[in-house]
């Protein structure tokens, strides 16, 4: 079986510098990450094996999968994403049992709706694999928290709640986690301008009876 | 009068250099660093600088007993109210050295966290400019805060920050800079806004310098 990589790769230009070191055979390349679970690579556009597994067991979870340089992402829809965490975590050809990082992306300036990316890196250290999955949701829309998955989740859900005013439902302790409690701005949505709203920013310091030379 | 009427071993001087040469000699630092140049305050007073032995200085964990604020670094709004706190914490008289771009200005965050200039808050006598400091820049500040501290006059019961103030634009004007704003002469382009708080009502003022000038007064 040869063990190149499939010339369709996502984001393989042809012809570009690299295309001699492509050529030679690396049969370590298919170790750690997740093409582990895929078939061998050899057999280009085969659906990873992780992603026919989820299919298998949520039909119509999957709204779409990039494989980018060995880079699996799945992009799942909001409603199933708990019951898709709880199956990666606890099958045991899987076993996504940590939870590297969550964090939000505004991305109103790509697309009008849904709003928000709820970006999940997952890692399997029985397996050594990693695996990103992806949810949206609205603006005003909820989504599931994954705490009850891996407690650990529990900051990454608030620092994003802080950040994009996403809110996680079935989060244990959904306060912010950075800012003040009564911030008044979710500083890294798109429409906060770097620097804020400073004049909001000093009534706040007033509020705390901090006498403070305000913003001109 | 008092001249070659004592044996040697006897000063004659003035209550008030006496207390700021004490005063001035063992400038009691408050410990408390904020972000990165607070490491360099502390490499500043570890083994190979040693300024706060040869100042005698000696950090203090309360700001009770503590006469020098050393801001080192960035202050978040949600540090500020603590930062002030523990500023109106520490007994008069009182100084206080600003350290770093970020507590000078707000330095290289220009954010929505980030309080831009730890002066808008306390007053400041002495800016410490760097990101970070050397060592040696932080030497520099606390000798120029000595200087400022044997002119501090005692026993006339002046306001510290008033004197500071007065100070501050009297060296300015020394220093050949036009168009002050003196403090009583603030026109109608000062803002003036008070603030409430649990000791009483305070004056926050804005002093503007004319157009396009920079502004060189500072709240109180
Ligand atoms: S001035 Fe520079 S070194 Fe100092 S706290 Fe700010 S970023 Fe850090």
């Amino acid at each position: 079986m040869p063990e190149q990589q499939p010339r369709d790769t996502p984001g393989h230009t042809p012809g570009t510098a690299s295309e001699g070191q492509r050529e030679t055979p690396r049969p370590t390349q298919s170790e750690g990450n997740t093409a582990g679970t895929l078939p061998p690579q050899g057999a280009p556009r085969a659906e990873p094996a992780v992603v026919a597994r989820i299919r298998g067991a949520f039909p119509d979870a999957i709204e779409g999968v990039t494989n980018f340089r060995g880079q699996l992402t799945i992009r799942i829809r909001n409603e199933a994403i708990r019951p898709v965490c709880l199956f990666l975590r606890d099958e045991p050809d899987l076993r996504f049992d940590m939870i590297a990082d969550l964090c939000g992306v505004d991305m109103i300036k790509l697309r009008e709706i849904p709003r928000f990316d709820v970006v999940y890196q997952l890692y399997s250290v029985p397996h050594n694999q990693t695996l990103r999955l992806k949810a949206a949701l609205d603006e005003w829309g909820t989504i599931d928290s994954v705490t009850p998955v891996w407690p650990g989740a529990n900051w990454p859900e608030r620092e994003t709640y802080d950040m994009f005013g996403i809110v996680f439902d079935g989060h244990p302790d959904l306060r912010r986690i950075l800012l003040p409690d009564d911030w008044h701005e979710f500083p890294l949505r798109k429409e906060v301008p770097q620097e804020g709203d400073r004049h909001e920013a000093d009534r706040w310091l007033q509020k705390q009876d901090v006498p403070v030379r305000l913003t001109e | 009068m008092l001249e070659n009427r004592f044996e040697k071993n006897i000063l004659t001087t003035t209550v008030d250099s006496l207390f700021n040469w004490a005063r001035r000699s063992s400038l009691w630092p408050l410990t408390f660093g904020l972000a990165c140049c607070a490491i360099e305050m502390i490499s500043a007073a570890q083994s190979r600088w040693d300024f706060a032995e040869r100042f005698g200085m000696l950090y203090r964990a309360s700001p009770r007993q503590a006469d020098l604020m050393i801001v080192s670094g960035s202050v978040t709004y949600k540090m500020a109210p603590l930062v002030y706190q523990l500023y109106e914490q520490m007994p008069e008289p009182k100084w206080v050295i600003s350290m770093g771009a970020c507590a000078n200005f707000g330095g290289p965050f220009d954010t929505y966290s980030h309080l831009q200039g730890v002066d808008r808050i306390i007053p400041v006598d002495v800016y410490v400019s760097g990101c970070p400091p050397t060592p040696e820049g932080l030497i520099a500040g606390i000798l120029e805060l000595q200087n400022r501290v044997i002119k501090y006059e005692t026993i006339a019961k002046k306001e510290g920050p008033v004197v500071a103030k007065n100070m501050r634009l009297k060296e300015r004007q020394e220093a050949g800079l036009k168009r002050v704003v003196s403090l009583n002469q603030a026109g109608p382009a000062a803002h003036t806004v008070l603030v409430k708080s649990p000791h009483g009502e305070r004056q926050v003022s804005t002093l503007r310098t004319g157009e396009g000038q920079p502004q060189l007064g500072s709240g109180e």
